[in-house]
């Protein structure tokens, strides 16, 4: 689509849009619960908290409220979102072999200080925070996994399934990279961000309630359940920006691990370098929430320990699932890459229908410029030439 | 550079020591300098009539704080606690980075990417360690460590990411000009006075022209209260400076003083007054590299002087607390850089380009060539009717290939390609 000389994708627009609602959409905070203490009040409740609106219902009544946000607040979320949508566009612009990380850097910071900046300074709301960090994640991190995730589908379409030899027809083979690559690199970004790696028991004599606390980078889960009477709720809250600083420090390397999965497969990295920072990932924090532990002492605290479930998946997938193995791979990757991109770029200068009078006066205008240039460069010579 | 005859591994790695270490040592006084360079300073005197006033002074920078007063007993200063500093520190570090990259990338290769995320790094680490360190929900209280923290990021914008892009660009036009000066016959060659190098001397006049851009001001307000109570306030860029005048009916004179920069999260505001100006002075180099056009120079520079003198009109009209005020534009900025680009002459990018082939500015050339013949203008609207139309006609014509969506548009182009001529025959 063509406005005013410019390319529009009209798929990408919908698309982005969609994802925008899905960041405003997204739950803060959610909460599940059945009670039972009481005879004659018994029933479900729940909360599902979104910076659209937020909804409870009280497990001993049947009242449900609604409130929705203030309009400022929508907008600066959307604001938010902003230098996120402009990395994914710049992204799935560029061809997939070219360097982003420095636009990811850029949009990346932009959205957390974004978030900072209408949280604390503008003080709308804190929710923000947590608006920022779900931007950060469907606009930035999972276009780059979605992106390299297309990459490892490119090197297996180019090689033959055995690894043999190299396709003829690159380009034909680059436009059909099947759909289990994309879905395999959204799932890998999920886990990396919402698998638990911790978990702490603790006990509250006060009604036998146990609660579960499973610790992961993006949210946090409780699970309360009780012994003695009928009662348990589950909740889940997303880590908010400022908490978000410091996890990035303590769960990081997941995400590097993640990645380093797929790098794996292109042939890029080896072996012992991805579970290498798979193994950091996963004992950082088991040492970071032992010793949070003995700082606060947390004296309801029974039983904690790590599950390194990332981790023995991820080691799983890189033992199962052998990289591509041709030589000079990148090289091919990127021609057919480039070839793909000019096919696609002459394909999408759609030509749109023009009355016959805007072609004309559009020629005529052109005509004019032209001239008026012509006149310039004339002009400008002659001055050299005075000169 | 140090092509020398005997470069053998072992000198080759030294001289790369030595580039690292000359590189780490200016880091070094560049972050000790921003420590020092004082975001917040003021002094102001107090008396009757022309009798001995007392003076105040006062000097706030990241490292220390320094109070003193003609008649204190003696001078109020403590250093910033450890923290603070570490903090301040760490808010150093992506601009020190960046300064890295600066120096390792090729002359053209462009900064935007990496010039924002070290903008927006050094803004969220300075609001996250401003007002949200430690995180509450560890630490169990209110988090406070150092609120003047985001001034510092405005000093550490300034110094450590403005200047060096000017400098950049400056040394950049010193290698050029160079390169024209050699062709010059030299009977009609300029002398070298300063006997200076071209680089120095050129990424000096950056630093001074950043500087300059930076702490010249650009408006002079005067508040009277009473005839005689006087008030000039003057503002820059980066730097608020302000003249305060008192004198009461009983003699009693006051007057002060104030140097402020102001925090990085008076963003909107910083942008008004920054934002045009800064390009302004970018451009005006620019121009004289043969890089920008006259007119888009001068349209930055306009609105740079224009837009900050609006912004107060307005404010002042509405939050004026003075009997009669007096908003004076000061021009400064402009009219030099006006001047600049009336009398420099623009260097030719073909010679240039023909001593340093370029390959970017060919690419871009042509592309731009290509586009200006292809494209025809359409209303706005027109094009989204049709637009929208085609786009339910050719909804099921969408193949799915595996994840990416891809248009299967032969046809549709055939048909519009034809649509397209009937019309304009």
């Amino acid at each position: 689509m063509r406005i005013a000389g410019r390319n529009i994708n009209l798929i990408f627009w919908v698309k982005t849009s969609l994802k925008t609602l899905l960041v405003l959409l997204a739950p803060v905070y959610a909460l599940v619960e059945v009670d039972a203490r009481l005879p004659g009040l018994e029933g479900y409740g729940g909360n599902y908290n979104c910076i659209l609106f937020t909804v409870w219902a009280l497990h001993y009544s049947r009242d449900v409220f609604i409130t929705i946000q203030t309009p400022a607040t929508i907008l600066a979320a959307v604001g938010i979102c902003v230098p996120g949508i402009y990395f994914t566009r710049q992204l799935s612009h560029k061809p997939r072999t070219a360097p982003f990380t420095d636009m990811a850097l850029a949009s990346g910071f932009a959205t957390v200080f974004g978030a900072l900046y209408c949280a604390y300074w503008i003080s709308l709301d804190y929710t923000l925070l947590t608006v920022g960090s779900f931007a950060m994640v469907v606009f930035v991190v999972l276009p780059i996994f979605l992106r390299e995730a297309e990459l490892v589908g490119l090197a297996r379409v180019l090689t033959d399934p055995d690894g043999s030899g190299v396709a003829e027809d690159t380009q034909d083979r680059a436009m059909r990279i099947p759909r289990k690559y994309t879905v395999v690199g959204a799932a890998l970004a999920v886990a990396a961000l919402l698998t638990p790696d911790f978990l702490m028991v603790h006990t509250w004599s006060f009604g036998g309630t146990i609660r579960l606390q499973l610790f992961s980078l993006f949210s946090n889960i409780l699970y309360d359940v009780s012994i003695l009477v009928p009662y348990w709720s589950a909740s889940s809250s997303i880590v908010s920006f400022d908490a978000l600083f410091m996890m990035f420090f303590v769960h990081g390397a997941r995400i590097l691990f993640a990645l380093g999965i797929l790098r794996y497969w292109r042939g890029l990295t080896s072996r012992t370098r991805v579970v290498l920072v798979g193994a950091i990932g996963s004992i950082v924090p088991a040492i970071v929430y032992e010793l949070v532990q003995d700082i606060f002492v947390l004296e309801t605290l029974v039983f904690s320990a790590p599950l390194p479930l990332l981790f023995v998946t991820g080691v799983l997938a890189t033992t199962r699932i052998h990289p591509v193995q041709v030589e000079n791979l990148q090289i091919l990757e990127r021609d057919s890459e480039a070839a793909l991109q000019k096919k696609e770029s002459e394909e999408l200068t759609l030509k749109v229908d023009v009355p016959f009078l805007y072609a004309l006066k559009s020629r005529v205008v052109l005509a004019l410029s032209k001239l008026r240039r012509e006149k310039t460069d004339t002009e400008s010579e002659s001055e050299m030439q005075a000169s | 550079m140090y092509g020398g005859k005997d470069l053998e591994g072992i000198s080759l790695r030294v001289l790369k020591w030595e580039v690292s270490f000359r590189f780490w040592l200016k880091m070094t006084l560049a972050v000790l300098f921003v420590m020092l360079m004082p975001f917040w300073s003021f002094g102001n005197s107090t008396g009757y009539g022309e009798s001995s006033p007392s003076l105040y002074f006062s000097y706030t920078c990241m490292l220390f704080n320094y109070q003193n007063a003609t008649d204190w007993p003696e001078p109020d200063f403590w250093f910033r606690d450890t923290p603070t500093v570490v903090a301040a520190f760490i808010i150093c570090i992506p601009a020190i980075y960046f300064n890295r990259r600066l120096s390792r990338e090729t002359e053209d290769k462009s900064i935007w990417d990496i010039g924002t995320a070290t903008f927006f790094s050094t803004a969220s680490l300075a609001a996250y360690f401003a007002y949200s360190f430690p995180p509450p929900e560890i630490a169990g209280f209110f988090p406070f460590l150092d609120w003047d923290l985001p001034n510092f990021a405005s000093v550490v914008l300034l110094f450590l990411v403005l200047l060096p892009v000017f400098a950049r660009e400056t040394s950049q036009l010193g290698m050029e000009r160079s390169i024209i000066h050699a062709r010059i016959p030299e009977s009609r060659r300029r002398k070298n006075v300063l006997k200076l190098s071209a680089s120095t001397t050129y990424s000096v006049l950056g630093y001074v022209l950043g500087f300059a851009i930076c702490l010249i001001p650009f408006i002079l307000i005067i508040n009277i209260w009473e005839v005689n109570d006087l008030v000039y306030d003057t503002f820059s860029v980066m730097a608020f400076v302000q003249y305060r005048y008192y004198e009461s009916g009983f003699g009693w004179v006051f007057s002060e003083t104030r140097l402020e920069i102001p925090s990085l999260m008076h963003l909107v505001d910083l942008l008004i007054f920054t934002g045009f100006r800064t390009l302004f002075g970018y451009n005006v180099i620019r121009y004289c590299r043969g890089t920008a056009s006259r007119r888009r120079v001068l349209s930055y520079g306009i609105s740079g002087a224009l837009i900050p003198l609006i912004y107060f009109l307005v404010m002042h009209s509405q939050y004026a607390i003075a009997d009669v005020a007096y908003l004076i534009p000061l021009p400064i900025v402009f009219v030099l850089g006006f001047l600049v680009i009336r009398i420099a002459r623009p260097i030719e990018r073909e010679t240039v380009a023909e001593e340093r082939p370029s390959e970017e500015i060919t690419v871009h050339e042509s592309k731009r060539r290509d586009s200006y013949e292809e494209i025809i203008k359409v209303p706005v609207l027109y094009s989204i009717r049709f637009r929208v139309m085609g786009a339910i006609s050719r909804l099921r014509e969408f193949r799915v290939f595996g994840g990416s969506f891809t248009y299967d548009e032969t046809r549709v182009r055939e048909e519009s390609v034809e649509g397209e001529e009937g019309n304009s025959e």
